[in-house]
């Protein structure tokens, strides 16, 4: 899932990219590769700001990516993913992973113009389809379905009701 | 030199064709799963499935969305 997402988001240097759900740490290191590499000059660093909402995971993210080497491209914040990051607004990339039932309009609204955000929408049953969200240049909404996903539930305000 | 289980997983996603982009391709070769995974867990780092890290969540698949779906 994480291959398909990173193929699909398609990352660049220096760009802003907000997750929501860190789980452990993990995706947020790869798409840290891709968008502030250690052989690029730090200056044109992205970041990549990721959101979880249970501190117990959000403490052993951050604890993974600070022995893995990521303090300084990835920052990690325990709180309500679901209405995205509204202080470091807006990101060139959004991915979402956990489900939600429908895509969250804080999300958009954070989201940059020319951004792509990847999101699992569906049910809290096993599974839900992949959206690609773009912004146009002149802030018109896309969505196109990628296919069939199994992720867990998304929680928070803007997260499944059970 | 012998690759690694983790390379081994990342050439099966490319011949798969499911990695396309070398940047892409390279930032997965630089980050093995099993760095993030709770010790009891860290074995499993290049089986190319969802597993627990504990408080009812799981870590992503390197690429399987879920067996039933493949």
């Amino acid at each position: 899932m994480v291959a398909i997402m990173n193929e699909a988001l398609q990352l660049e240097v220096g760009q802003r990219v907000l997750e929501v759900g860190a789980g452990s740490g993990w995706h947020a290191a790869t798409i840290a590769e891709i968008i502030a590499p250690l052989d690029t000059p730090r200056s044109e660093w992205g970041h990549v700001y990721t959101v979880e909402i249970v501190k117990a995971l959000a403490d052993n993210a951050k604890k993974n990516l600070m022995i893995a080497g990521y303090a300084d491209r990835v920052t990690i914040i325990n709180a309500d993913g679901s209405k995205g990051y509204d202080e470091k607004a807006p990101y060139d990339r959004i991915l979402v992973t956990a489900a939600a039932p429908d895509v969250p309009n804080p999300l958009i609204d954070q989201l940059k113009p020319d951004g792509i955000m990847l999101i699992p929408v569906g049910s809290v049953s096993l599974f839900q389809s992949l959206i690609r969200v773009t912004k146009s240049a002149d802030g018109k909404i896309r969505q196109e379905n990628l296919g069939g996903v199994a992720f867990v539930p998304l929680t928070g305000e803007y997260g499944q009701r059970f | 030199m012998e690759k690694t289980e983790w390379e081994k997983l990342i050439d099966s996603l490319i011949k798969q064709g499911i990695l396309k982009t070398p940047k892409v391709i390279k930032a997965m070769k630089a980050v093995p799963r099993a760095k993030f995974l709770p010790p009891d867990t860290q074995q499993y780092g290049s089986v190319d499935t969802p597993l627990p890290i504990g408080f009812g969540q799981t870590i992503s698949a390197p690429h399987s969305r879920s067996v039933k779906l493949d």
